[in-house]
């Protein structure tokens, strides 16, 4: 500038003025498209704390009111519950590869079980077709699309969040927003999470999915028994992932996936329990694990039994 | 050198780099068009059982609105033990079962609405999973430990029951291979394009199994199933 | 402090004062933020889906850019250290240009992750003590801790150097030569940081590489002199301060250096994926020859290496002694290593994702106006750093007696 020195005191009162008025409207202009969310906006769910740090009491106030919120969005009766994890439990998956004819009845299972989004490509569970001869993922065919499965020259593989002891994700959130809980399941509060997508990045087994926008859910279809920490409607702009149906496991019932299958090629159950199922197999199939190498300790196991 | 070259030169340079921006930004942001290959509204898909629903109570013929138990025919009709193709009311019948070659390895040879066991002890048809385990052992022990059929209800067996599936509910003791099945739509994409793995298999098995081997030589017919000596 | 508060008063004002260039050029960067912030609106409502991102590539056009600039923000180092180490003249005068661009580039980084967030409201979640910020474990906590102390030293340094000037006393040094130094350091760990953001995540084999971290700091100390070098330039132009001819070719001598060594580590990283060809070249193949048919990034990347290598070529000649071509080949660099280290080292990673599904991403027209915007805001502030600070350091703005 060749006026550096100009004096400051110059510039009339007017002409400041109308910089400022036209400053202002071009922000309001700018902001304008979040007229159409500020009706959403929740005081008291912005200051909500964190899931640990809520006392019961709190608790009681945020699921009543995330009934409510469910109850405005969709027009149905919600219930939102807290199930806290059992004692002496460990959950843990196998999935018996043998017999898997993959019909992805497990994908739109788990998908109405747990209020997914229906966006394209949201299902928690992804169903891979692999050539017979090994196990490369980097072949595997997601959108496979024949008239009957199985085809017989592949064999078809589940890949659903495998519920890591070492979890990535976790590692990986900035906020705390996702951890692991006392029975094992990798959780998130999605009342917490700031969307960044870190622990999507993270997760070698592809398993989390990010509401890049408003959910899709019919209203006919919503399942009305959630809990928060797993299927209850979510809002737009967080992290949400497979939690092995804790509304349904935790009260000893199986996961949805688990029942629709019509191979029976899922096997559920506690890692404490010998007695249990998935002990059965543990101990008696030989069982492998995906990505060993990536070290972070599935409880999802793949075995291979006509 | 002048400084007012300089000055000149990187102006110039600022320009060509934002409008280098800008174009780079703009030919990106063409090719990114959402394309949606799963409508968000699609009808309900059915998540039921599948083909292989079989009943579970006795095993009746139904025909003409009537229901006949076996013995109505089979009481005037002479047994043959040979393997055989599979004629009059069982036609649509297929005996794909590996060893199992002859109608009486399973059904009982004269009292025709049971089952027999290889002792000889004639047990109920909805007895069955005990024929079953007769031969197939190792299946049966992972049945009993939960590990193969399809079950629903509680892993936790003190917070409720567990419905178990029977052999026959899924396998059809006839031909137990489980069926085909036709899939559920694939997961699409919500933005971008998705590219397909190349046709050809990546292992050495799948690249076996694609092989079409030649046609067997004109002269060898076929092998006849009711030709074949018992 | 009533001295402190006439002064961030006064450069207030002097930052509305200016001839009509100044004028066409702020109003024109104004407009851009302002289409950049109305488009973030949008995102924001509408979601995250307004970009290309999509689950199976989660990270776009805006992660990308910020790893760039985290490299153009630390390469400040390499104003700081001949200035401050070294003692060198000609860049001691201009180091704090370089301090302010640091500032300026911070800031648009940090717009960046802003916009990426899917919940930018719930911000408050990671301050410490209010909310629950996972640091250590997280790195990017990690990140975040760098990126603000960066700005906050940065801050510190150049806007105290510059009150002292401006109420015409001697700064102590004690107040801001030992920050010079740790910036030093942190300017190294800001880009460490960030590089080992993409190298912790062991599931993503194309990030999972150790030469990540070095590769990260030769692309910044090459494209980051770059655009001093062409800033510099622009700013003697436009301004009444003066700008040595020799601090240019001083800096120019840095990204010499800083091209070949990025080349060759470019070179070695090629050799680790290809010659062996394991399963986990899948990504590196997507970005050079294309998988599957999905090739969008294949012309980009050879441009962007035919740049840098005709940009690494004119820097090697005796011609970038001539401003002419140093300025093409700055051009040329910080090109090359925007896209090189950009898209090009974001979106492969994704590509294909862990379980080898192939899905291709590419920015949309609204993703773009955030990215444009956030860049003229970052020019807009530097400007107005630089109108405030000249007369300074010129002698033109002082203390009212």
């Amino acid at each position: 500038m060749s006026n550096d020195l100009v004096q400051i005191g110059r510039r009339s009162f007017l002409k400041r003025a109308s910089v400022a008025v036209a400053g202002v409207t071009g922000v309001m202009a700018s902001l304008s498209p979040l007229k159409e969310v500020v009706g959403d906006i929740d005081i008291e769910a912005w200051l909500q704390q964190h899931y640990h740090e809520l006392s019961p009491e709190q608790m009681k106030d945020v699921l009543a009111r995330l009934e409510a919120d469910a109850k405005r969005t969709y027009g149905v009766d919600v219930k939102v519950q807290d199930i806290k994890p059992r004692p002496d439990t460990k959950f843990a998956y196998a999935l018996n590869l043998g017999v898997c004819v993959g019909c992805r009845k497990c994908a739109y299972a788990c998908e109405k079980e747990n209020n997914v989004s229906r966006s394209p490509g949201m299902q928690y569970i992804r169903v891979l077709e692999m050539d017979k001869g090994g196990v490369n993922l980097e072949t595997a065919n997601h959108q496979y699309d024949p008239e009957t499965v199985p085809k017989p020259d592949k064999y078809y593989m589940p890949v659903q969040c495998h519920q890591c002891d070492n979890p990535s994700c976790v590692k990986a959130c900035p906020v705390n927003a996702t951890w692991k809980e006392p029975d094992g399941i990798v959780v998130v509060d999605y009342n917490w999470c700031i969307g960044c997508r870190y622990c999507e990045a993270a997760c070698p087994y592809w398993a989390r999915r990010f509401n890049f926008e408003k959910p899709i859910l019919p209203k006919e279809e919503i399942n009305t028994n959630t809990a928060y920490l797993s299927n209850r409607p979510r809002p737009q702009g967080v992290m949400e992932k497979c939690t092995f149906c804790l509304h349904r496991t935790r009260e000893g019932r199986y996961p949805a996936c688990l029942e629709v299958c019509p191979t029976g090629a899922r096997v559920f159950g506690n890692l404490y329990d010998p007695k249990s199922e998935i002990r059965y197999v543990l101990e008696n199939k030989r069982v492998f694990v995906l990505k060993e190498e990536v070290g972070t300790v599935p409880n999802f196991f793949y075995f291979f039994e006509a | 050198m002048s400084s007012h070259d300089g000055l000149f030169n990187g102006a110039l340079a600022v320009g060509a780099g934002l409008a280098g921006y800008l174009v780079l930004a703009l030919v990106m942001s063409s090719a990114a068009e959402p394309k949606n290959v799963r409508a968000p509204a699609e009808e309900p898909v059915n998540l039921d059982f599948g083909p292989n629903e079989r009943r579970q109570d006795e095993v009746l013929l139904h025909k003409a609105g009537f229901a006949y138990e076996c013995i109505e025919c089979h009481a005037w009709q002479t047994r043959n033990p040979a393997p055989r193709r599979f004629i009059g009311e069982h036609l649509l019948m297929n005996l794909e079962h590996g060893a199992v070659n002859t109608c009486f390895t399973c059904h009982h040879p004269t009292e025709y609405s049971s089952l027999t066991l290889p002792s000889g002890e004639i047990i109920p048809y909805n007895d069955h999973v005990r024929l079953c385990a007769g031969c197939h052992g190792p299946i049966y022990k992972d049945w009993r430990n939960g590990a193969h059929g399809r079950r629903e209800g509680y892993w936790d067996r003190s917070a409720g029951p567990v419905s178990r599936t029977d052999c026959i509910i899924c396998h059809d003791p006839h031909q137990p291979a489980f069926k085909p099945i036709a899939p559920l739509p694939p997961p699409g994409v919500a933005r971008g394009e998705a590219f397909a793995p190349p046709e050809e298999p990546s292992t050495v098995l799948g690249q076996v199994l694609k092989y079409v081997p030649p046609p067997p030589p004109p002269d060898r017919a076929p092998v006849r199933l009711e030709e074949t000596e018992p | 402090m009533k001295d402190y508060l006439a002064f961030l008063r006064r450069s207030f004002a002097l930052s509305f004062v200016g001839d009509w260039r100044y004028y066409a050029w702020m109003t024109l960067l104004t407009v851009i933020a302002l289409i950049g912030l109305n488009a973030w609106a949008v995102q924001m409502a509408q979601g995250l889906g307004t970009t290309g991102m999509t689950n199976q590539v989660s990270w776009g056009a805006y992660i990308a850019n910020f790893t760039y600039f985290v490299g153009i923000a630390a390469a400040a180092v390499m104003l700081v250290i001949p200035a401050y180490l070294y003692k060198t003249e000609p860049l001691k005068k201009v180091v704090i240009f370089g301090e302010l661009l640091a500032v300026a580039v911070i800031v648009v980084c940090l717009a960046f992750v802003t916009v990426d967030l899917g919940r930018p409201d719930r911000f408050w979640h990671m301050i410490p003590l209010i909310g629950k910020f996972n640091w250590p474990i997280s790195m990017l906590s990690w990140d975040v801790v760098a990126l603000s102390g960066y700005l906050l030293l940065n801050m510190h340094i150049a806007g105290y150097l510059i009150y002292k000037q401006y109420l015409d006393e001697a700064p102590n040094p004690k107040f801001y030569k030992p920050f010079v130094f740790i910036s030093i350091v942190w300017a190294i760990s800001i880009h460490t940081v960030t590089a080992f953001l993409y190298v912790g995540l062991g599931g993503r084999s194309f990030w999972h590489s150790a030469i990540v971290a070095p590769r990260f700091l030769a692309s910044a100390f090459a494209a980051g002199p770059s655009l001093i070098i062409l800033t510099f330039q622009v700013i003697r132009h436009f301004t009444r301060m003066k700008v040595e001819d020799e601090a240019l070719f001083l800096l120019r001598r840095i990204v010499v250096v800083a091209m070949v060594i990025n080349l060759f580590l470019l070179m070695s990283e090629l050799f680790a994926e290809f010659y062996p060809h394991t399963f986990h070249v899948a990504s590196a193949e997507y970005l050079w020859f294309g998988l599957h048919g999905a090739d969008k990034l294949v012309p980009w990347i050879w441009i962007a290496v035919t740049l840098n290598v005709i940009a690494t070529a004119i820097f090697l000649s005796a011609r970038s002694h001539r401003l002419v071509w140093l300025n093409a080949a700055c051009v040329l660099a910080i090109v090359g290593i925007w896209v090189e280290k950009g898209m090009g080292l974001i979106v492969p990673g994704f590509v294909p994702t862990p379980l080898g599904e192939v899905v291709e991403y590419g920015p949309t027209f609204n993703e773009s106006l955030v990215c444009l915007g956030i860049l003229a805001l970052g020019a807009l502030l530097y400007t107005i750093m630089i109108r405030v600070a000249i007369p300074v350091v010129l002698g033109g703005l002082r203390r009212e007696a």
